[in-house]
C-alpha cells in the first residue's frame, strides 16, 4: 500500500482539485489506479485486498463525491474480486475434499445470477484455504476486460444507432454528451434526420453539440430551453446523454433535462437514454439533490444587477434529477434495456456490502 | 290545428318514422320548413297557444325519431324565438307601467341579466299581441333559416386559421361540414389527410374519394391504425352527429378511440358543427341516444355456428366525453367545451327541456 500512495495522492489531487471530471476520463483513471494497486501489493486473503481497494475506493470518492462515476468503478472492481476468490474457493474445495460444501452450484456459474442471491453463499470467503497462483493473474485479467469494456463503450453504443433512428425522423437533444454525439453521428452516415439541440443555458454546452453535429452533416437546429415545450408536438424522438444513473432508474443530468422529459412525457414522445453502464450506481437517490452541485451563480444573474442581488436568492445548479418514470429505454453498451431491468444490472455488477466503503 | 298543415306533420312524421329522412342538416330544415308552415298558416293569439301550437308538433316529431336531436333544438330554438318576441312585445306596451321588465327593452335577445333578474314563472305574462308580432316571429325564424343556409360558409371561412402548411390531419367517417371546412383550407395550404375507414359503415373511404377528388393528398388507414399513426399527426378534426349540453359529443362510431389517442399524444381535438346540433339534454346514460345497426356488417350470417355462441351488436355511435375536445368551431366562431352553457342559455330555455303542453 505504500508503494502506491504516491500514485495514489496524484488521483486524489486532481479529483479535488477538479482538474479531472466527466464521468468517462474519472472512470477510465480510477480503473487504471486499481489496476496498479492491485498488482502491486502484497496480498494474500480475500479480506487483505478487498481492505486495499476498499481505503483506496473511499478516499477517491471522498475527493469528488458527485463523480458517481469513481465509485462504480471501484465497486465493479470489489466485486470482480469476490468473484474471483469465490471461484478459487470453490474449485479448491472441491479437488481438496468430497464433503458437502455449500458451494456446489458455484463451480457452474462463473458471473454472480440470480442463483447466488437464493443459494447460501458467504459473501467473504474463507480465509483460510489455499489459492491457486493464478489467481492474482485471474483477477487482474478480469479488471483488464473492464478496462476494455471502458474503451470501447462508444462502438457498442453506436452499433445501434440505425435500429433506433428511422429516416426523415426530428430528433431532441439537450447539453453536449460525447456518447449521444457519436450515436447520432454513427446513425447520420446510414439515415437522413434533424436534430433540434436545446442549447442548455447557462453553461451552453448545446452550442457545442450543434456545431459538431453539423460537422458530420446532420441537419441541425439550435433551440433556446424556452421553446422546448413549445415545439415537442413535432419531435419523435428524445435522445439523452447523463451524468449518472441511478438504482432506482432516475438520472443525474444535466440542468434543463427533466423539462425536456416532462414536455416529451406529455406527448408521448419515447425518450432515451445512451449511457455506458460505468455510469450505472447502485446508490439511491433518497432526496432529490442528493447528487446535485451547484455553479457560479454570476452566470445566471450577473453581479452588475447590483441592486438585485441584495434581495434575491440566485442558484446554479448543475444538473436535474429526471424520475425515472420519464424515461422509456435505456441504450448501453450491453444493448437497449427498459428502467425496470436496471436492478438486474445491478445485482451483476456490484455487491451489496460495497454500498459503503467501510473497512 | 288546421287540416293544411296537420297533413304535412303527419307527412314529415312518417319520413322521421321511416327513416326515409335522415342526417342533421336535412331534418333541421324540413323541421323549420314545416315550423314556418305551422306558425304562419295557424290561428293564434295568446302566447301560450302559439307555444303549445308548436310544442305538440315538436312533440309529435320528436316521437317519429328521437334520436335525430336536431329535430328537438330546432322546435327550442323556435320556441325560444316565439318567447323573446312576446316579452318584446310585452315590454314595450307595459313600459309605462311599474313592471319587472324594466330592463327588458335594452335586452332583444335572452342574456345573462335576464337569468338573474325576476322574470316570473313565465307564461302568464305573456297575454298581449300585437298585429306586427306575428311578422316579426315569423321573420325571426325565418332568420334562423338563413343559418341553417349559411351554416358551411360561416365554418368553412375559419379553416385557414386552424390549418397551417405541411401539416398531417386525421379525421374519421364523412362529413359535410368536416368536407367543406378542409377543401377550402386547401385552396390555400397544403397539407395531409389520414382518413380512418369506419368500419363497418366504411363512410370514412367515402370522405377520402371526396377530398382526393379536391386536390387534398389523403391516406385512408384502417380503424385499427389509428393508434400507431397517432404520433405523426398534428391535429385532428371531426365532424358529429349531435352535441350534448355538458360538450359531450354523439359521433360515429370509432371517434372516441381517436379522440383517446388523441389526447394520450397531447394532440389538439377540433369538432366542427353547425349550432343546430347543440342539444340542451345531459346524457345521464352513456348510451342514451345511441342506435345499434344491422350485426350482420360485424359478424356475418354466414358464420352460422359462431352466432348462436355470441351477442353480436352494432352501435352506430359513440359518446365522447367533452374532456376529449380541444375546441368546437361553429358558425358562431370557436368556443371551448366550457363556453356551450352559455350558448344553450342564449338559444333556448329552460321551460322548453320536454314539450309537455303549457297550461
Amino acid at each position: 500500500m505504500s508503494k502506491n500512495n504516491e500514485l495514489v495522492d496524484d488521483l486524489v489531487a486532481k479529483l479535488k482539485r477538479r482538474q479531472l471530471v466527466g464521468s468517462s476520463a474519472v472512470a477510465q483513471a480510477t480503473l487504471k489506479l486499481l489496476i496498479v494497486v492491485i498488482s502491486k501489493n502484497n496480498w494474500t486473503t480475500c479480506n487483505q485486498l478487498l481492505n486495499i481497494v476498499k481505503s483506496v475506493g473511499q478516499r477517491l470518492v471522498q475527493a469528488n463525491p458527485t463523480e458517481l462515476a469513481v465509485g462504480n468503478i471501484v465497486r465493479r472492481v470489489l466485486h470482480v474480486i469476490r468473484e474471483e476468490f469465490r471461484e478459487a474457493e470453490s474449485s479448491a474445495q472441491q479437488s481438496s475434499a468430497k464433503n458437502q460444501s455449500e458451494f456446489h452450484a458455484a463451480p457452474l456459474t462463473t458471473s454472480s445470477s440470480m442463483y447466488n442471491l437464493l443459494g447460501e453463499t458467504n459473501s467473504i470467503p474463507d480465509d483460510n484455504v489455499q489459492y491457486s497462483s493464478s489467481l492474482r493473474s485471474n483477477i487482474i485479467q478480469e479488471i483488464r476486460e473492464i478496462k476494455d469494456e471502458l474503451e470501447n463503450i462508444y462502438d457498442s453504443i453506436k452499433n445501434q444507432a440505425s435500429l433506433q433512428i428511422h429516416s426523415n425522423e426530428i430528433i431532441m437533444t439537450i447539453g453536449r454528451s460525447k456518447t449521444v454525439e457519436e450515436f447520432l453521428k454513427m446513425a447520420a452516415v446510414k439515415r437522413k434526420f434533424q436534430v433540434l439541440v436545446a442549447e442548455s443555458a447557462p453553461s451552453y454546452s448545446g452550442q457545442d453539440m450543434a456545431v459538431e453535429l453539423s460537422k458530420a452533416g446532420i441537419e441541425t437546429t439550435v433551440i433556446p430551453d424556452s421553446a422546448v415545450f413549445a415545439v415537442m408536438s413535432r419531435v419523435n424522438k428524445v435522445i439523452l446523454g447523463t451524468h449518472a444513473v441511478l438504482a432506482n432508474g432516475g438520472l443525474v443530468a444535466i440542468s434543463g433535462t427533466h423539462m425536456m422529459a416532462a414536455a416529451a412525457k406529455h406527448h408521448s414522445i419515447p425518450v432515451v437514454v445512451c449511457t455506458g453502464l460505468y455510469k450505472l450506481s447502485p446508490l439511491y437517490p433518497y432526496d432529490e439533490d442528493s447528487f446535485n452541485v451547484t455553479f457560479n451563480p454570476d452566470s445566471v444573474l450577473g453581479f452588475e444587477e447590483g441592486d438585485l442581488i441584495d434581495k434575491v436568492t440566485v442558484t446554479n445548479p448543475y444538473y436535474d434529477y429526471v424520475s425515472p418514470d420519464f424515461v422509456n429505454l435505456f441504450i448501453t453498451n450491453q444493448g437497449g434495456h427498459p428502467p425496470s431491468y436496471l436492478y438486474r444490472l445491478i445485482v451483476e455488477n456490484y455487491d451489496p456490502n460495497d454500498h459503503t466503503f467501510d473497512l
